[in-house]
């Protein structure tokens, strides 16, 4: 979903209502999860729409949180949030073998996102981010990827086999939205668009309306799950609140220069849906796991 | 019955099909359903006879996710 004309919620809601008459699954599902279920006419619509995507008092950045709490972090969490609460061992090797097929991706996001952008301060975000994520910084401090493997190793799955396992479906689509994204969309928006996800492992959401955390604290001290699936999760715990909240200062930022705040958050939401999409990829895989 | 759209209609189609197929029931009296997208936890309720299963639909209807409950 992207606007067909600026900051025109009219013709939005003319859009909604004309592929929702054709009973156009994509449109219509977007409308039931994120505005209302009741089928609604073009003007309501356009109401609904202007205060869904308005930022009122607050920032972008504040109203990017606001949705994804309310899509991952609401009164109905997501599955696999609500299984990395106390994590099986079966969740984490779920979680190991899908999201290295996200890490090497997000390599390339952050790539594309680092060579279409002028701005220094983005780059040295960017180079800073993959280095945090996939480069490591020499032995002391071990890759996010890196330590993801070392989770799957202590959990018996040996990394040679790890990367045997193709993406599930659902990974492997939402890794292609995002690398057209950042390939294809302004460079702001791929910023959104992926760091944005980083929220997803930002302990500060609780204090702003999240009802739970990325998973319960407690296991990082506790016997629960390996120390070095408590290394992955620390690195993450650590790391995310200010890889997050950085970006996306530079993403209100450069969107308020440009001004194309409406396709930033347009953008956004279509990542979040993928994102949604991959978390439970990742509890699928942790299904297999349990059943074999 | 009513639906916001078509792809509703399939999904109601394919799930009752399935739970007919699982059961051998010809009949369905009722489905309780809770949920979301991501899910839903279902009961199918035939003569006082109950079968709970959990199901979830791809973009095109069709069923994505079916495992039957104890």
């Amino acid at each position: 979903m992207g606007f067909q004309k600026h900051n025109d919620f009219d013709d939005l809601a003319g859009h909604f209502v004309a592929e929702a008459g054709r009973s156009d699954a994509g449109h219509v599902m977007w409308l039931n999860r994120n505005i209302t279920k009741n089928k609604s006419d073009r003007k309501t619509l356009s109401k609904l729409l202007t205060e869904f995507f308005s930022l009122g008092s607050g920032s972008l950045e504040a109203w990017v949180k606001r949705r994804f709490i309310e899509k991952f972090y609401g009164p109905n969490p997501h599955p696999f949030v609500v299984a990395l609460q106390h994590p099986s061992c079966a969740v984490l090797l779920g979680y190991v073998v899908e999201h290295q097929h996200f890490l090497r991706q997000w390599v390339r996001s952050c790539s594309y996102i680092m060579a279409r952008s002028d701005e220094m301060d983005v780059v040295l975000y960017e180079l800073d981010n993959i280095n945090t994520e996939y480069g490591g910084v020499g032995t002391g401090q071990p890759s996010h990827y890196e330590l993801l493997l070392r989770m799957g190793e202590s959990l018996g799955l040996d990394r040679k086999e790890v990367f045997r396992m193709a993406p599930l479906a659902d990974t492997r689509e939402a890794i292609r939205v995002w690398d057209m994204i950042c390939r294809d969309d302004h460079w702001v928006e791929g910023m959104a668009a992926m760091h944005g996800l980083e929220l997803i492992a930002n302990r500060k959401l609780k204090g702003e309306g999240a009802i739970i955390g990325y998973f319960d604290p407690v296991i990082l001290k506790n016997n629960e799950i390996s120390e070095a699936a408590k290394a992955f999760l620390r690195e993450g715990y650590e790391a995310d609140v200010g890889h997050s909240e950085e970006a996306l200062g530079l993403v209100e930022k450069y969107s308020g220069i440009l001004g194309n705040m409406d396709d930033v958050q347009a953008t956004f939401l279509r990542s979040i849906d993928y994102f949604d999409r991959y978390l439970m990829a990742r509890l699928e895989r942790s299904r297999r796991f349990e059943s074999s | 019955m009513f639906f916001c759209c078509d792809i509703c209609a399939i999904e109601f189609k394919n799930m009752i099909n399935e739970v007919r197929k699982r059961t051998g029931w010809k009949i369905i009296d009722e489905i309780k359903m809770t949920g979301n997208y991501r899910g839903r936890e279902c009961t199918a309720l035939y003569e006082g006879k109950k079968y709970g299963f959990n199901i979830r639909f791809d973009s095109k209807g069709g069923i994505d996710l079916f495992s039957e409950r104890a």
